[in-house]
């Protein structure tokens, strides 16, 4: 409410903007709309023409068809142990070294920031041949905590977080440290006892952004995972049922199996999307 | 005289105990656990149960098989991850036309030996097929013929009852004439409004692009000659090229050619979208299934023959795939030795064996006779309708990757067909060079 | 001074610890197999022999056509959907941060849904409307009376729906990071810029452009590498067609490391290129602000 009372007289331009704005906001909306509607027509339903805008004859059908017929409940307690366990990785890996980069004076200090840029950005397709190679030479294949230590281990370090992380302590002015120094908080000390309070919203995002990324990791979990249907991830299981040689032929199934597949993360952004937009804005403006 | 009948007796048994006693010595006297990887188009159960029953044999050997089925579109992501990795299974049952290029890299088995004793049992044609320089490779599990499948009802409803065979288990025989000038415009003008369409044809990617051959020989042109590539070459081939795109163009197929997978076109088929659609044995037996356990809609399933025009006259063609087990030169050598033991278990024969074979047409003579089936003998009097659809050319798979390109160069209007066609031509055939030369098999 | 070494001593010391497990982490599971792939790509493996080739691998790629058009396609994503998104993002920010603050996190949820809903699952219903047998392009056509067009397979074109889609796919980021800077700037200065009768476009201008600098830099950095590697959207909607018209470069890599004609060196030569261009593309944003500096 604090900022109506400066908006003044709205300009035309202003106007025009958020007409075309909120238009186009419709049409990035609307897959996820088709989607999920989708997912509650049967499957001639779906791809009928002309289409039905909203579900006429709404069912669970499709829900209970991937409940039923696939091991999706598997895939979800696969995906979502995988993505925590990682993310809690990361969180402790990325602010540990984001601080030391942060605010810790230290020989090899610069070259390893490089490195982090650099290793920014790279795509982990470029080398996941050679990874893949490497951690099975690990025997990190075939059994459930073969395939988990697979799908963890080697995304613990991910230079984005360290980046984000840096850039997050950076806001944190060094006086601040200096006087807590000055007053015999070492500054490892300083990390635990006010730095990481401090850094909630900072952890927050890296958390939501690294979750993203990890739960969406689709070639890496494929690689790992097809051995068995059991060891499915949701987004690798979902995407089994996009191609026919599964078996299944349903659309509305298949509509149902993505928004289940989307569905954890959207429950997830909307709990801590106030952490999110704080955290990443104060990781982001500081260069 | 009886002393020499006793001798040749004796010598005999000897022998056989020496070739006994050697095939023993070779299998590892500690625990072997291997890999049998799949994409069999059938019952995933089938497979399972073969599985288990060879570990509960050999548990006091402590030989373990672990089954690993996945989808055909997988295949190639998976084999070349393993090949990368070395994680090779030993064991690996799929198509021959998919796996020879295997072969070719040096990564399968000579299993000459290992299928003499069932040699006879095999017919010709499925032995010859997996033989590469006079040396086996694979031996054949199930065959699964490629043509057409259509729906029966649509046709009725359709009014094009007199295109359907009295007898369910028949494959219709059209010509050329009467499938695109009466059976697609009627379907065409059924459907017409509707997102439904009368066949799918596909060149999204390489899945299923057997049935993409079956159209582009069917006016009777050569994809192959003396081992190369001579789809470029010929009209007849190009003439094809042109008519595809024509259906297509006169709303006898679906709109969006360059963009569906050939995995996408039974879904549609099998949920009434559309009339006919391609199809191979082993679907048609798994489709049924489906319908009987009511996990897909009910219709009436017919298959047909591919319409064809070769040098002026009405005739049809089929391709055929042979599935089939080979074992995989994945450099471990217990695990080879338990991979033959596993084939040379299963080829003794008994209800794995004709379990697996009985989900499409037989490989063996003597499973085929046994079957009841009548769909069995219906389908076996197309076998002379069959061309070679791999050419046996080297490299037949690496060259598949270019195929669907071309096709997409003509239908988007960015080559002529002639043109898209020459140059694929070209790149297959550089492939199917860099394979003659390189190959490890044929030397 | 002896104190002083010596704490300087421990201060590198507890660093390293604090820094330790990443640097591990990352020379195990990123920096070896990056170098393992560079080796690699110096690699023929085909014929289950290693032969050394040299720089064959490379050569494979810049005399194939098909590579040459990956490398140009992956370039005008990058071209194309970067500026894009900062662009709109600024104007999309800009236009709406003042406003209610429901509209604000309305539109912001909106165009953020996207992103965490998956580029596969996006992609997946992206193909899913667009697909001109059964999707909702074909009823429009049918509506207006055309015969069905199928988007995604125009030599031309579709390259530039994909552009479109990845942009739709990715601005919700964008507009989160701007609002969030966008609202941290001072009411005053708003204000004073009203005050003085500058319209919105002299905000945008003046204020909210020259503020917002270092979410652009952050925005340059993080899309040019997601944009540069852009895959998913390929594979879904177009697998590279029609006959490779689409296809980019890490399309192309994973077609030769798990496509039918595999061959992993000319994957790895890919990767490598692919490291080298993000470091060039990345380096000219710091020629950028260095030119920025000077001038000021």
């Amino acid at each position: 409410m604090k900022r109506r009372g400066s908006l003044g007289k709205r300009s035309a331009f202003d106007t025009v903007s958020n007409v075309l704005i909120i238009l186009f906001c419709l049409l990035s909306i609307f897959p996820l709309y088709w989607m999920v509607t989708g997912s509650f027509k049967y499957s001639g339903d779906v791809v009928k023409l002309p289409p039905d805008w909203f579900p006429i004859h709404p069912t669970l059908y499709n829900y209970r068809g991937v409940f039923t017929n696939h091991p999706a409940w598997r895939w979800i307690v696969n995906s979502v142990s995988v993505t925590l366990i990682t993310t809690a990785g990361i969180v402790l890996v990325s602010s540990a070294a984001g601080y030391a980069l942060s605010k810790m004076r230290f020989i090899g200090r610069r070259l390893i920031f490089s490195f982090v840029i650099a290793a920014l950005l790279v795509p982990m397709e470029v080398y996941v041949l050679p990874l893949y190679k490497q951690v099975t030479s690990y025997g990190w294949r075939g059994s459930v905590t073969g395939a988990y230590l697979a799908m963890i281990v080697p995304n613990l370090a991910m230079p984005f977080g360290v980046y984000l992380m840096k850039n997050f302590y950076d806001t944190i002015p060094d006086a601040l440290v200096e006087a807590a120094t000055l007053d015999g908080c070492g500054r490892t000390r300083f990390f635990f006892e006010i730095g990481i309070p401090l850094s909630k919203g900072g952890i927050g995002a890296l958390a939501i952004l690294a979750g993203i990324r990890i739960w969406n990791n689709y070639l890496w979990q494929l690689l790992n995972t097809f051995s068995s249907k059991y060891l499915y991830t949701l987004p690798v299981g979902v995407a089994g049922l996009f191609d026919t040689s599964s078996g299944e032929t349903d659309y509305g199934l298949r509509m149902a199996a993505a928004t289940v597949s989307a569905l954890p993360l959207f429950i997830i952004f909307f709990s801590f999307q106030r952490f999110f937009t704080s955290g990443i804005t104060a990781g982001a403006v500081k260069e | 005289m009886k002393k020499l009948l006793a001798l040749i007796l004796t010598l005999s048994l000897l022998m056989g105990m020496a070739v006994f006693a050697r095939a023993e010595e070779t299998l590892p006297d500690h625990p072997v656990d291997i890999e049998l990887w799949t994409d069999f188009t059938i019952d995933e159960a089938i497979m399972q149960k073969a599985v288990d029953d060879f570990n509960a044999a050999y548990a006091d050997k402590g030989y373990t098989v672990t089954l690993n089925k996945f989808a055909g579109s997988q295949r190639t992501t998976l084999i070349n991850g393993a090949i990368e990795n070395d994680t090779l299974p030993a064991l690996l049952f799929s198509a021959w036309f998919t796996t020879a290029d295997y072969v070719h890299q040096g990564l399968v088995e000579d299993i000459t030996d290992l299928i003499a004793p069932v040699r006879d049992d095999l017919y010709d044609a499925v032995y010859d097929a997996c033989v590469i320089a006079d040396k086996a490779y694979m031996v054949g599990m199930y065959q699964s013929y490629f043509g057409l499948a259509y729906n029966a009802d649509i046709f009725r409803e359709a009014g094009l009852d007199k295109y359907i065979t009295e007898d369910a288990n028949e494959w219709a025989r059209w010509t050329m004439a009467e499938f695109e000038g009466d059976i697609l415009p009627t379907l065409a003008k059924y459907f017409e409004g509707s997102e439904k369409y009368p066949i799918a044809l596909f060149a999204g990617d390489n899945q299923a692009d057997t049935f993409t051959l079956n159209w582009l020989s069917s006016l009777g042109g050569q994809m192959w000659k003396d081992g190369k590539s001579n789809a470029g070459a010929d009209e007849n081939v190009i003439a094809a090229l042109e008519k595809m795109i024509s259906w297509t163009e006169n709303g006898l197929t679906n709109s969006d050619v360059i963009t569906r997978s050939g995995t996408e076109a039974s879904p549609d088929f099998r949920n009434l979208n559309s009339g006919v659609c391609s199809c191979q044995v082993s679907n048609h037996t798994s489709w049924l299934n489906a319908m009987a356990n009511g996990s897909s809609t009910q219709f009436d399933l017919r298959m047909a023959t591919v319409p064809a025009v070769i040098n002026g006259e009405d005739t049809n063609i089929l391709a055929n795939y042979v599935y089939g087990a080979c074992v995989m030169n994945n450099g471990k050598a217990d695990q080879i030795a338990v991979g033959k033991e596993f084939l040379r278990w299963l080829l003794q024969g008994g209800e794995n064996l004709d379990a697996i074979n009985n989900n499409a047409i037989p490989c063996f003579r003597s499973i085929a006779d046994a079957s009841t089936d009548p769909f069995v003998p219906a389908t076996t009097k197309n076998a002379d309708l069959i061309w070679d659809f791999t050419g046996g050319v080297p490299g037949y798979v690496a060259t598949r990757s270019h195929l669907f390109p071309a096709i997409q160069a003509a239908y988007s209007g960015d080559k002529t067909p002639a043109q898209a066609l020459a140059d694929y031509s070209a790149e297959a055939n550089a492939i199917i060079e860099e394979y003659v030369e390189n190959s490890l098999v044929l030397h | 001074m002896k104190a002083m070494t010596e704490r300087k001593l421990r201060e590198n010391l507890s660093a390293y610890l604090f820094v330790g497990p990443f640097v591990v982490l990352c020379a195990l599971f990123i920096i070896y197999p990056i170098f393992r792939g560079f080796i690699n790509s110096l690699y023929n493996t085909k014929w289950r022999a290693t032969v050394y080739v040299g720089l064959q691998n490379y050569k494979t790629i810049f005399s194939n056509a098909t590579s040459m058009l990956a490398i140009k396609n992956s370039l005008l994503f990058v071209a194309t959907v970067v500026p894009l998104l900062i662009i709109f993002g600024i104007w999309i920010s800009g236009s709406i941060f003042d406003k209610r603050r429901l509209y604000v996190s309305g539109v912001r949820a909106v165009l953020y849904i996207p992103v965490i809903a998956s580029m596969v699952v996006m992609s997946i219903i992206w193909r899913f409307i667009l697909d001109s047998q059964s999707g909702l392009v074909r009823y429009f056509c049918m509506l207006l009376g055309l015969k069905p067009v199928n988007v995604l397979a125009d030599p031309t074109y579709t390259i530039y729906l994909l552009i479109f889609i990845l942009f739709t796919m990715n601005i919700g980021q964008c507009v989160v990071l701007y609002t969030a800077d966008m609202l941290s700037i001072p009411n005053d200065l708003l204000e004073a810029c009203r005050i003085d009768g500058g319209g919105r476009l002299d905000m945008f201008r003046y204020i909210l452009i020259p503020l917002t600098k270092n979410t652009t830099i952050f925005t340059f950095i993080t899309q040019t590498a997601s944009v540069f590697k852009v895959f998913i959207v390929i594979q879904l909607l177009t697998r590279g067609g029609p006959n490779y018209k689409t296809t980019t470069m890490m399309y192309l890599l994973y077609e030769y490391a798990f496509g039918n004609n595999i061959n992993t060196g000319v994957a790895s030569a890919m990767g490598v290129l692919m490291f080298v261009i993000s470091l060039v593309l990345i380096t000219l944003r710091f020629v950028f602000i260095r030119r920025e500096k000077e001038a000021m």
